[in-house]
């Protein structure tokens, strides 16, 4: 049941999806793997929205250089965990949201206790090589994995569904050399937003998911184009159980 | 024959966003790659030392991934060689090849 204080502070969506689709919005249990600028983004308008719970993993300490795109973490955090003060600010922005944090590097000795009973994964990860570890973990739970990555002015996200979808490894292979790649603040912003629609559609079961195919957004240019995707019958990590 | 040619993502500051490729009728993926690497800085880009196309760029002729493209499995030399027609794919006027890297950042 919702409560006065939700029934207002929801008021504006409530009008889209109704009361139902607000229920299932504080049921949902959404895994969100890093605290950086796309989980920044996710995180926050995921709370705001008034998704249930939140568990939020990432291991970094919050430093200077961070500060111009991970718009969670404010000046005077630098130095503490990212996490407590995700979940500082994250906690007064909307109460009724219960926000888990986990300070552990995910690998994949560790994510399946990581993930847990979550209904879904959502990717603000800034490596392949862990992000290649979140897909096999959607894969083995049969949940959805939200991908976004940034670099520069130029985004992209996907959404993938075990058994229905191309999985991360059949849409990129290979993960490309690891970079500290250059970031503009918005751009994180831009693509964190996206995936957060695309969770909060999911969640809702309305509208059309970015299923089989990768959204590319160019900042510099102002342009967003497509490209289909499609599964691999032979890829390493669907090929065999992903049917 | 003519093909469209679309880069994305930070390919687009090397090589341009879209370009119009003037082709020998018959020409494949590879010589299509050759003819746009035109430096020695996109050539470095696309292929590593050996002259071979770098694993994790995407390239889709007409929206479809050319790995899957007369795509197979073979052996040589007891190593499994997976979709090695991809990159011998053959190109037709009007077609549109999209080629773009993966960006990683969070």
């Amino acid at each position: 049941m919702l409560t006065k204080d939700e029934l207002k502070r929801y008021e504006r969506q409530i009008s889209i999806f109704g009361e139902d689709g607000q229920e299932k919005l504080k049921k949902a249990k959404v895994f969100i793997a890093g605290a950086g600028g796309l989980g920044s983004s996710i995180s926050t308008y995921l709370t705001v929205a008034g998704v249930g719970k939140l568990r939020m993993v990432d291991n970094d300490i919050v430093a200077l250089e961070n500060l111009n795109r991970q718009v969670l973490h404010w000046d005077n955090d630098i130095g503490k965990k990212k996490l407590e003060s995700a979940a500082a600010k994250l906690k007064r922005m909307n109460p009724n949201v219960e926000v888990e944090v986990i300070s552990e590097t995910i690998n994949k000795g560790n994510i399946d206790e990581l993930v847990g009973d979550f209904d879904m994964i959502v990717d603000a990860m800034d490596n392949f090589a862990a992000r290649y570890v979140l897909n096999k973990a959607a894969l083995v739970k049969k949940i959805p994995l939200f991908h976004g990555a940034v670099h520069g002015f130029y985004g992209q996200a996907t959404t993938i569904i075990p058994g229905k979808t191309a999985c991360l490894r059949c849409i990129f292979p290979e993960a490309p050399p690891p970079t500290i790649p250059p970031v503009v603040g918005v751009t994180p912003g831009v693509i964190g937003c996206i995936q957060a629609t695309e969770v909060i559609k999911y969640i809702l079961g309305i509208g059309g998911l970015l299923e089989n195919r990768l959204l590319m957004w160019d900042g510099l240019k102002a342009e967003m184009d497509e490209v289909p995707l499609e599964k691999n019958p032979r890829c390493e990590d669907c090929g065999k159980e992903g049917g | 024959m003519e093909v469209k040619v679309k880069f994305f993502a930070t390919f687009r500051e090397l090589f341009g966003g879209e370009k119009e490729i003037e082709l020998e009728s018959g020409s494949n993926i590879q010589e299509l790659l050759n003819l746009l690497c035109d430096s020695r800085q996109r050539r470095q880009k696309l292929f590593d030392r050996s002259g071979k196309l770098r694993p994790y760029i995407k390239i889709l002729k007409n929206g479809r991934s050319i790995q899957f493209l007369e795509g197979v499995h073979i052996e040589l030399e007891g190593k499994d060689i997976q979709f090695l027609g991809g990159i011998h794919t053959e190109l037709a006027d009007g077609d549109v090849v999209a080629i773009f890297p993966p960006v990683g950042g969070g």
